[in-house]
């Protein structure tokens, strides 16, 4: 009886796909759309870039150099420096044209180089986030690391801030001299003063590499939304329940012999399957176009773990479907609530970003543990045991949910 | 084939259905009368299981319907009052599933699906979604599904409400038509011509509760040979009444203030009750006269007419 019920439900999707295709299309359109604008393009990408002003009320050697280091290396792509003279900078920094605004007062120079207190001031720009946070800190970096040069060379470079300052060519062997003087004096003491706790290792991704994390930050975002658009999608499935109610056919099957407890489980039985061979599809789709690379072992963990993922996620929209009374209501509290969850759990924006308040709130969601089981899956190739505890909370959290909402959803049935 | 015996069931405080008893022969078409809110679709509801009775018992060949498997269930054809189809499948998929939920399978169901679309005139738009039928084919479509199983006795639920008088006389012969070939049919309606044209027997029902029940012969004999006279206009009550003093055969149905219904045996003509209605003083606004009918047989039992 429970075949004819959901090939009579598959044949009415069959009819009539549009809804569900686009539902199938969403996470990666979301995808998309999120890794346009967030994530690299693909050239090798653009960089989020941070315009700091400066006012430069010394213009010295001094300065200049400390305006010099801003713009080299790796540091030019992140920061764009921009010069600005008198209230320009604030007026700037007040209309939201940049991140911060760095204020060189006069006498830098002067006291940088006779051992005097000098005060650099950054203005910030309230209304971002994490640009004048960045800015602070690489201006706090460049002055604790000038200071540390001039306390190791203060005598060498006021020479040559002298000989700059008053519009003088320091001859090329005097720069090299006082080159290989700094040189000397640094090898002679960085061993004392500051001695490498820490090593760099610079290394050059290729361009291989610079396109699979290109392709991780789609799969990432893919995970995320995969879920979400699953939460939607069996809810979409799960309103048939209405439909049959509106239709009348519900009467009709309730006076042959189909039994409350059968339809409701029928619907429960294909939001499952429905949602199953959904996420399975999008699931072998994201790994065709963003090269997702699984083991034998993955692939076969795959399926159970989809399976209580989706499992848990029927009993999700059971839950909203028990508690409405109506398609009305049902259509109201659904986006509602799977937003809240999809938030939470971290479709939405990763966990980390959020507060540690809800970071902990997140941990009793199941929508997190099936975003996190997706993406450890994909990205960082878990394996069965570090997968354990996600599959061990979405399988009871199905459980409790499924059971609770079966028995509410068939006395509304029933009624 | 069927016998229900005190029936009840309330619904709150309001009684909707309240100890109904009926019989239903093998072969029969029997109509089940009564305005909307009688107490017909809770009472057929009853038979098919939909509801539970706070009373009474429901009986299909000997066997007790309330505790009834699925195998009694399956004598039961139900063709609700509204169309229960999906509409996104077309004919052949809709009477398919139906079958098929009887346990239906195969050549049979096959067969059984085309001659009911034929029997129904619908077997040249069988592959046409439902949506796009017109509402009399949808009618008709929802009755062929009431019927696929083959079920000993069929319960429509006025089958014929909201569709045009072409559909309906083309709904009425497919009920005919099922009769012939055996089925017993329990036939709701509130139109009477249409009990009247079908039913050999019927009960009518009112406020939950069954006024009279018989083959037509014997309901029409409670207004006997007598026709309903209906008087509305400005009189009072007691000069209403003083009119059965002057005419002695003249019975009162029911009277309120400016509105008299009587009952007047046919031979005595209306003549001397015209000529009383004047020497009393009534001033007459309407005067309403209505032959022996099941109509009438309704007003009398009721006070008022079906259709209010």
């Amino acid at each position: 009886m429970i075949w004819k019920l959901l090939k009579k439900d598959a044949l009415l999707r069959v009819k009539n796909p549009t809804g569900f295709l686009i539902l199938l299309l969403m996470p990666f359109l979301f995808a998309l759309l999120i890794g346009l604008a967030f994530g690299p393009s693909g050239k090798g990408g653009r960089t989020y870039q941070i315009r700091l002003l400066v006012e430069d009320r010394d213009n010295s050697f001094a300065s200049q150099m400390l305006k010099f280091a801003f713009g080299q290396g790796e540091l030019a792509r992140i920061l764009l420096l921009q010069s600005v003279r008198g209230d320009t900078g604030r007026v700037l920094l007040e209309q939201g044209k940049a991140s911060a605004l760095l204020v060189i007062p006069a006498g830098f120079s002067d006291s940088l180089f006779h051992q005097k207190k000098s005060e650099l001031v950054l203005v910030k720009n309230p209304s971002e986030a994490f640009g004048p946070k960045i800015a602070e800190e690489t201006v706090r970096l460049f002055a604790e690391a000038g200071d540390r040069l001039v306390r190791i060379a203060a005598e060498p470079l006021r020479r040559i801030s002298e000989r700059v300052d008053a519009n003088e060519d320091p001859p090329e062997a005097e720069i090299a001299s006082i080159s290989i003087q700094i040189s000397r004096l640094v090898n002679r003491i960085s061993t004392l003063l500051i001695p490498p706790r820490i090593t760099l290792d610079v290394q050059t991704v290729s361009a291989k590499k610079r396109q699979n994390a290109s392709s991780d930050l789609y799969t990432a975002n893919v995970c995320r939304m995969l879920v979400m658009c699953l939460l939607f999608l069996i809810d979409a499935l799960l309103r048939d329940i209405y439909e049959e109610r509106e239709n009348h056919t519900l009467m009709r099957l309730r006076a042959g012999s189909v039994g409350a407890g059968l339809f409701t489980f029928s619907k429960m039985v294909f939001a499952f399957l429905g949602g199953l061979v959904s996420i399975a599809a999008v699931w072998l789709g994201m790994a065709a176009l963003f090269g997702v690379r699984m083991d034998a072992i993955q692939w076969l963990m795959l399926v159970p773990f989809l399976c209580v993922l989706t499992a848990a996620v029927v009993g999700i929209d059971m839950l909203i479907h028990a508690f409405s009374r109506s398609r009305s209501q049902a259509q109201a509290l659904s986006p509602a609530v799977i937003i809240i969850f999809s938030m939470l759990g971290g479709c939405m924006v990763p966990v980390e970003t959020l507060p540690p308040f809800m970071q902990k709130a997140a941990l009793i969601s199941p929508v997190y543990w099936g975003v996190n089981g997706l993406q450890r899956i994909a990205l960082e190739h878990a394996n069965p045991v570090q997968l354990l505890p996600h599959v061990l909370v979405l399988s009871t959290t199905a459980c409790i949910l499924l059971a609770f909402s079966f028995f509410m959803v068939r006395r509304k049935v029933a009624q | 084939m069927l016998s229900i015996q005190n029936l009840t069931k309330s619904f709150g405080g309001l009684v909707a259905v309240d100890r109904v008893s009926f019989e239903i022969r093998r072969g029969e078409i029997f109509g089940f009368l009564g305005p909307n809110g009688a107490g017909k679709t809770t009472t057929i509801n009853m038979i098919c299981g939909l509801l539970k009775p706070d009373a009474g018992s429901i009986r299909l060949d000997g066997e007790d319907l309330l505790t009834a498997g699925p195998a009694v269930r399956k004598k039961l054809g139900v063709v609700p009052q509204e169309v229960a189809l999906y509409e996104e499948l077309n004919a052949v998929e809709n009477l398919q599933f139906w079958g098929g939920l009887y346990g239906m399978a195969g050549s049979e169901l096959k067969k059984r699906t085309q001659d009911l679309l034929e029997a129904s005139g619908l077997s040249d738009r069988t592959r046409e979604k439902v949506k796009n039928y017109s509402g009399g084919m949808k009618r008709r479509l929802n009755m062929a599904a009431g019927m696929i199983h083959r079920p000993k006795l069929l319960l429509l639920d006025e089958p014929t409400v909201g569709i045009d008088p072409q559909a309906r006389r083309h709904m009425l012969d497919l009920v005919r038509a099922f009769s012939d070939q055996g089925t017993t049919i329990l036939y709701t309606t509130h139109y009477l011509d249409e009990a009247e044209l079908l039913c050999n027997r019927l009960a009518i029902i009112d406020h939950g509760r069954v006024l009279a029940s018989g083959t037509q012969e014997e309901i029409k004999r409670i207004v006997g040979e007598n026709r309903l006279l209906r008087v509305t206009g400005h009189f009072s009550r007691s000069s209403a009444e003083r009119m059965t003093r002057k005419i002695r055969q003249l019975s009162i149905v029911s009277i309120s203030e400016n509105d008299a219904l009587y009952s007047l045996p046919i031979h005595l003509g209306t003549g001397k009750f015209l000529e009383a209605l004047v020497s009393g003083g009534f001033r007459i606004d309407n005067l309403g006269i209505k032959e022996p009918s099941l109509d009438s047989v309704f007003i009398k039992l009721t006070g008022r007419e079906l259709r209010d």
